[in-house]
């Protein structure tokens, strides 16, 4: 009988334990990113036109491991910075530090994202075509020097990317103090 | 009353040249953290090279810092998006003296002289920095970068403080 309770007792302590261990672990700050970003708010199911206008490398980034394929830089262009539908067709140009020069197109929601070589979107596309994708054959070095063009509209940043590599994460849908705004192409009508 | 008004011109005369000279000359002695020396040397090179919303204008970064560009410290100071056809709002002067603050704190917490993390940290190893998530910025202690921030928190360079700072934000242009 005593052996028992002991043995109870032990059985207690160790599921205690077993279950705080659980509860310290909690969960990695790139599943914590990912997860701020809530549900997918559609209309297009997971593939290059889908969460426009969201932070893509929090889910597509080099530190995470379930969304594949990663992008080296990604981002959704709008037409205006007030109007909420994308721009499809747009090019924008980076440079990075070491004088290599990108020309990525968007999408048809303004989506555009880089492709280290090697990777491909899987479903809806596969790099260099209308789905937003281009292949990249050398990583970026920061800081990169990025422009915008819509047609012969042209605005160039004028500030430096020096480490992120989702444009809505410094350029949120809301303009304030820590953001521009959306990127974007042709000014607002007077 | 002669003495006096000759005592007001004599000033009236001094505050317009003071006004009219530039903010340093090659061998001022400079203030170390003088908000005017930011405000017109420092933060341009500032806005370019470390204050962007992804470095130190991020929120709960080290050496938060405001710039034109990149953090303000209210909405209202970004009434619309920077683009071709709009310009930045000039910072205002708490946010100037908030950034002088920022690396009074920095140096507070590191140590004075060139022992500070702001010219430690964008500083390559081999010249005596380490390391630094934002990457290495200055080879060597005669960058003129280095030399722009050594000026002005330190004030001990024999460089014009202008010139340094004009050569370094040059070199950021986009």
């Amino acid at each position: 009988m005593d052996s028992l309770s002991r043995g109870l007792k032990w059985l207690v302590l160790t599921s205690v334990l077993v279950v705080s261990a659980a509860g310290c672990i909690g969960v990695s700050p790139e599943q914590q990113l990912a997860n701020e970003l809530g549900p997918d708010p559609g209309p297009y199911s997971r593939g290059p036109l889908h969460r426009a206008g969201f932070p893509c490398t929090n889910c597509h980034g080099d530190l995470w491991w379930q969304d594949h394929p990663t992008f080296e830089l990604a981002g959704t262009v709008y037409k205006t910075p007030t109007d909420d539908s994308g721009s499809h067709g747009s090019q924008v140009i980076i440079e990075d530090a070491k004088g290599q020069k990108i020309t990525a197109q968007t999408n048809a929601v303004g989506n555009f994202f880089l492709l280290q070589n090697g990777m491909s979107v899987g479903r809806g596309g596969g790099g260099g075509g209308n789905d937003g994708s281009t292949v990249i054959t050398a990583g970026l070095t920061f800081p990169l020097r990025v422009s915008v063009k819509t047609g012969a509209v042209e605005q160039k940043m004028r500030g430096l990317i020096w480490r992120e590599r989702s444009c809505a994460n410094c350029h949120n849908k809301q303009l304030g103090a820590a953001s521009n705004g959306r990127v974007f192409a042709a000014e607002n009508s007077p | 009353m002669r003495y006096r008004s000759a005592t007001l011109t004599g000033w009236l005369v001094l505050c317009i040249v003071s006004a009219c000279a530039p903010a340093s000359r090659p061998n001022d002695p400079i203030m170390p953290r003088d908000p005017l020396l930011l405000e017109t040397h420092v933060q341009p090179y500032l806005d370019l090279a470390c204050a962007s919303i992804d470095c130190h204008g991020g929120d709960g970064r080290p050496l938060r810092l405001y710039s034109e560009l990149g953090r303000r410290a209210q909405a209202s100071l970004r009434p619309q998006p920077i683009s071709n056809a709009h310009d930045p709002l000039a910072l205002t002067k708490q946010e100037l003296s908030d950034n002088c603050q920022a690396f009074a704190g920095v140096e507070l917490a590191s140590g004075p002289g060139d022992k500070q993390l702001a010219l430690r940290k964008p500083l390559a190893a081999s010249a005596g920095g380490m390391h630094h998530i934002g990457g290495v910025h200055w080879a060597d202690k005669l960058d003129p970068g280095y030399l722009c921030l050594r000026g002005f928190l330190v004030g001990d360079i024999t460089q014009d403080l202008g010139s340094v700072c004009a050569e370094a934000t040059a070199k950021l242009q986009p």
